[in-house]
């Protein structure tokens, strides 16, 4: 893999001209203290910005959704009126999709990917700051509409024609669509630098094949996000202009369709269910392995089934339409699809089965979470098989029955698998372990309080509940579930208040341990925290879970045996090892153009709805930005690199190489 | 967790407890539950869900036990330092295991694709009637027609349908997306502007039966409510017969004179029609979304429900005048309600109502 890094023309010498392009800023210089994390390109700190912002919007989200049941807690409830539910539920589904799930995972994938596959940085890392800027900026306008004269209103679907201002006349549609239009930049051009490293920066040996599953998943997540938000855009752009504009494209009355609008976003919307819960599979299928003391069983398996879900999940949509009077031959073609879908779903499960049996089970906290989303999503998977009988579907759809399914996969499955990875991942990110004792409180709660949530709304929808309901009369024989409903909420935000007290409680409670879960990825070969140049010299990858095989060999007898300490070559100086020269590696240098750049979004968005000159501003940021961001080395010439490239192009290894081959090679 | 739990007795009561709950729950009144169909097109919908949910459940106890016994079987114990066997795969296993779930698909689809095209086929001979979703009620026009004779005519909210006859539905809405809904007699159908399509409805038992907006529609989505009324032929054929008839304006003497002055003078007949009446807007929007359109008053007194399904219309004389009242001093008691009256005293809404209780 040789195609990375090769781009001396913008690396300018000491001395030359340019370093401050337009003359405006300083370049930045700092990686550390508060300043840094604005400018800072570096993947680690982004990865943690995306992950820090989107806890606080599940917490917003959770918030929203605790009104939602303190509503629907008893019949005729009066705790919102129902415009305001309206926007809640509105609000509450965008939030939990687009400003949680989406940036959790990115979060992840931003921070691990690189290091698992032994990289030093994705492959554009100011694209990368531009993204997480443009995605915090799109979410803070999205909210701002609750300031500006009302949140959205039309559902986080927003089926035409009732988004129309003539039904919807509040800015809230337009903050939604624009906001959206925001983060759908964000993660449009986070998958193609995902997509960009994950072919391009693998270390040498990692074949596609030796790539750990979550860098797989997340792959194929990226992949989707690439095709299926263009779709989504391109429908946002439409109810925009039909909003901004008075354009005809939903309007009836000029002989629109409003099915359109429900293709165009279904298009986009199915493929994000799996955008949601593909890297949370992956998650999992690292942590099982790990705490079972086994390899994955079926890693090809798990691969190709991703793929074929990826592949199938653009042929679904039309489930989310059985009952808007499609015909009986596309009904019967999607409920097809449909089902078929399940099975390489099933495969997934059957594999982490497959793993888990004969293994040797620890069960820490991450590996309850991984089991705990196993049990879930197989409620949710298989509550999907119900859906995808078209005929009976018509019974359940748009009731509290598809609220339960979806729930189960989104809850049970992306959100388990997200806690998974945050007990996992900690003591990489920040060096510090989370509470076991705590963090068990956290599982067993929000596994029970899932259940008593979403599990009653399985009945109430046979029940004939529909969703989307500001209130409910008290003789339908819903008053008690939804009562059990809303409990079960209560202690779902209790275990999340866990969590962050967890978090709170262990600040203090430093491990420097680099591989406190003896874990099978390369992420566990570099100290913990992960310092910035993430590895000393490149890694040379011989076998899928390289770090287990370097630390393990099979012995004489037979029997699996650890090396010996000595001869375990952690990747960068652990402990209390001298750190590495920074001078000698490769390290992108920070820079204000992508924050620059994605200031102007919001510029842009606030003129759209305001005063036309708001968006003459957001146009000179963008040129300006874009212009400066062209015009500055990637790597600032003063930032104390030394030219010579001491370790990382030290063995001159040809075009092969990147950087510094490893002198302490994988055991063969 | 523990490997064998403690107090056997404590899960045992939990499993019954819950068992307990959830039959209990399914054994309350539930007038919209799908799994008590009141109608062969329901019921085969209910059959075909029972179906694969008992395959799902076999699934699921299968999944989930072989999950629970791995998690109690597998577990590491303290000092077990030893590797379990380092299996990668096992190609033959995960071929079976693939098998599994395609061959449970396959029956599903054989079993149920059919229901699909039986779902889409409508007899052509039958009662017709169109339904248009609007925000936030149902109209249903009874087209002139073999069962109709006589004129058409179009009333609110409760469809009226001749007991064990199927009936087609034409579905269409006049502003946004609607969803029209009565579980026990079949699935839900979609009510799309610029469109129309065609849905059936039966029911096998004379009843009424409760339904509702299914596809959120706005702010008073919730409180878009509808009923069925399923009749023998000839209590049909009775109300058909009297909903043909206009209404007539009352006497310039009689108690209901002023309350038919105030609907012209505080506006009423701008929006809400009553036939032979007040003619003076149609009940279905022809033209614009936001050209008034509010349900047809003829023969108010006929139903039992208005305001979306919302308000009571009961037999009781005082109930019902408490309810219409109430509702005349603040429509927008109903969240979201589109009507708009300026305020009324207390002697005009009493004039009003003794002019709405003469339109039976």
């Amino acid at each position: 893999m040789a195609l990375t890094e090769e781009r001396p023309m913008l690396e300018l010498s000491p001395g030359d001209e340019l370093t401050q392009p337009l003359g405006v800023f300083r370049r930045p210089r700092a990686i550390v203290g508060w300043r840094s994390w604005f400018t800072s390109v570096d993947h680690k700190k982004i990865g943690i910005m995306y992950g820090a912002s989107s806890m606080v919007f599940f917490a917003i989200g959770g918030l929203e959704a605790l009104l939602i049941r303190a509503q629907l807690a008893r019949p005729d409830g009066e705790v919102l009126n129902a415009d305001t539910y309206n926007q809640v539920f509105t609000l509450h589904g965008t939030t939990m999709v687009f400003l949680v799930i989406i940036p959790v995972l990115a979060a992840f994938a931003n921070y691990f990917i690189p290091i698992m596959i032994g990289a030093r940085d994705v492959a554009f890392p100011r694209m990368n700051a531009y993204s997480f800027w443009a995605f915090i900026l799109g979410g803070l306008f999205l909210y701002c509409s609750v300031i500006f004269g009302g949140g959205p209103d039309g559902g986080w679907f927003a089926y035409a024609p009732n988004t129309s201002v003539t039904w919807s006349p509040s800015h809230g549609m337009d903050y939604w669509a624009l906001g959206l239009i925001m983060t759908g930049v964000a993660s449009t051009v986070g998958a193609v630098n995902l997509i960009v490293t994950c072919l391009n920066m693998r270390a040498p040996g990692m074949t596609l094949l030796k790539m750990p599953v979550f860098v797989w998943m997340s792959l194929v997540a990226q992949f989707l996000l690439l095709f299926a938000l263009p779709v989504i855009t391109v429908a946002l752009f439409l109810l925009m202009f039909d909003r901004l504009f008075d354009a005809n494209f939903f309007n009836v009355e000029q002989g629109a369709d409003p099915l359109l609008w429900q293709h165009l976003f279904w298009i986009f919307g199915h493929p994000e269910v799996y955008i949601l819960v593909l890297p949370s599979f992956g998650i999992v299928s690292e942590v099982i392995p790990v705490f079972a003391r086994k390899p994955l069983f079926g890693y090809y398996a798990m691969i190709l089934s991703g793929i074929a879900i990826g592949f199938m999940g653009f042929g679904v949509w039309v489930h989310h339409m059985f009952a808007s009077g499609l015909g009986p031959v596309s009904v019967a073609a999607f409920s097809l699809t449909t089902m078929f879908i399940a099975v390489p779903t099933g495969v997934k499960i059957f594999n982490w089965l497959g793993t888990l049996w004969q293994g040797k089970l620890t069960f820490s906290v991450p590996m309850m979470f991984a089991v705990g989303l196993v049990s879930l999503f197989t409620i949710g998977g298989l509550s999907g098989v119900t859906h995808a009988v078209a005929a009976s579907d018509t019974q359940q759809t748009d009731t509290y029955y598809i609220v339960a399914h979806f729930h189960y996969v989104l809850f049970g499955g992306s959100m388990f698998g997200i806690f998974a990875g945050m007990y996992y991942w900690w003591p990489k990110i920040f060096g510090r372990l989370l509470s076991e004792r705590i963090g068990k409180w956290h599982f067993w709660l929000m596994f029970i309080g899932a259940n008593l949530t979403f599990g009653p709304m399985h009945i109430l929808g046979m029940q004939g509940m529909p969703r989307r309901q500001a209130s409910y009369p008290s003789d339908y024989g819903w008053d008690v579930w939804n009562l059990v409903s809303s409990i079960g909420s209560t202690v779902i935000a209790v275990s999340f208040l866990l969590f962050v007290i967890n978090v709170w409680v262990t600040r203090k409670n430093v491990t420097t341990d680099p591989d406190p879960w003896d874990g099978r990825t390369l992420e566990w070969a570099v100290a913990s925290p992960t310092p910035v140049q993430n590895f000393t010299a490149e890694p040379r990858v011989s076998h899928l879970d390289e770090w287990w095989h370097r630390k393990y060999e099979v012995g004489a007898d037979g029997q699996l045996t650890r090396r010996p300490d000595d001869q375990i070559a952690y990747l960068t100086p652990v402990r209390d090892e001298a750190p590495t020269d920074l001078a000698t590696v490769h390290l992108p240098s920070p820079s204000y153009w992508p924050l620059v750049t994605a200031l102007a979004l919001p510029f842009i968005g606030f003129g759209l709805l305001y005063t036309y000159w708001l968006c003459l501003v957001g146009g000179l940021l963008l040129i300006g930005g874009i212009y400066g961001w062209a015009l500055e080395p990637s790597l600032d010439p003063a930032s104390g690199h030394h030219g010579d490239h001491g370790a990382d192009h030290g063995d001159g290894s040809g075009a092969d190489s990147t950087g510094a081959a490893e002198t302490v090679g994988a055991p063969a | 967790m523990t490997a064998t739990p403690r107090r056997p007795w404590l899960v045992r009561a939990a499993l019954l407890t819950g068992v307990a709950l959830v039959l209990g729950a399914c054994a309350s009144n539930a007038p919209q539950d799908t799994l008590d169909p009141a109608s062969p097109l329901a019921d085969e919908l209910a059959n075909l869900f029972n179906g694969v949910f008992l395959a799902a459940t076999a699934v699921f106890v299968v999944v989930e036990g072989l999950l629970l016994y791995a998690v109690i079987r597998f577990r590491r114990r303290a000092g077990d330092e030893a590797f379990p066997e380092q299996t990668h795969g096992n190609p033959k296993t995960e071929l079976v295991l693939l098998a599994g779930p395609v061959i449970i698909m396959t029956i599903v689809a054989i079993f149920s694709l059919g229901t699909i095209f039986q779902q889409s086929d409508i007899p052509d001979d039958v009662l017709k009637v169109t339904v248009t979703g609007q925000k936030y009620w149902w109209a249903y026009s009874y087209p002139e027609q073999a069962d109709i004779e006589g004129g058409s005519f179009i009333t609110a909210n409760e469809l009226h349908i001749p007991v064990g006859q199927v009936v087609d539905l034409e579905m269409r809405s006049g502003d946004v997306i609607h969803s029209f809904w009565a579980p026990r007699l079949n699935g839900k159908r979609d009510t799309v502007p610029g469109r129309s399509t065609n849905w059936k409805i039966q029911s096998s038992e004379v009843g009424t039966f409760e339904g509702q907006c299914a596809e959120f529609c706005g702010t008073s989505h919730a409180y878009m409510r509808l009923r069925v009324i399923a009749q023998t032929q000839e209590d049909f054929d009775a109300w058909v017969a009297s909903q043909q008839q206009d209404q007539v304006v009352p006497a310039a003497t009689s108690d209901s004179y002023a309350g038919y002055q105030l609907f012209q003078t505080k506006n009423c007949a701008g929006c809400h029609r009553i036939d032979g009446v007040y003619e003076d807007v149609p009940v279905i929007r022809d033209s614009t979304p936001t050209a008034p359109s509010s349900p047809n008053l003829t023969h108010l007194m006929d139903r039992t429900c208005f305001a979306g399904c919302t308000r009571e219309l009961p037999e009781d004389e005082a109930a019902r005048r408490n309810n219409l009242e109430a509702w005349l001093r603040d429509p927008q008691g109903k969240p979201g309600s589109l009507m708009v009256i300026a305020p009324l005293s207390e002697q005009e809404i009493d004039d009003l109502y003794a002019y709405l209780v003469t339109l039976d």
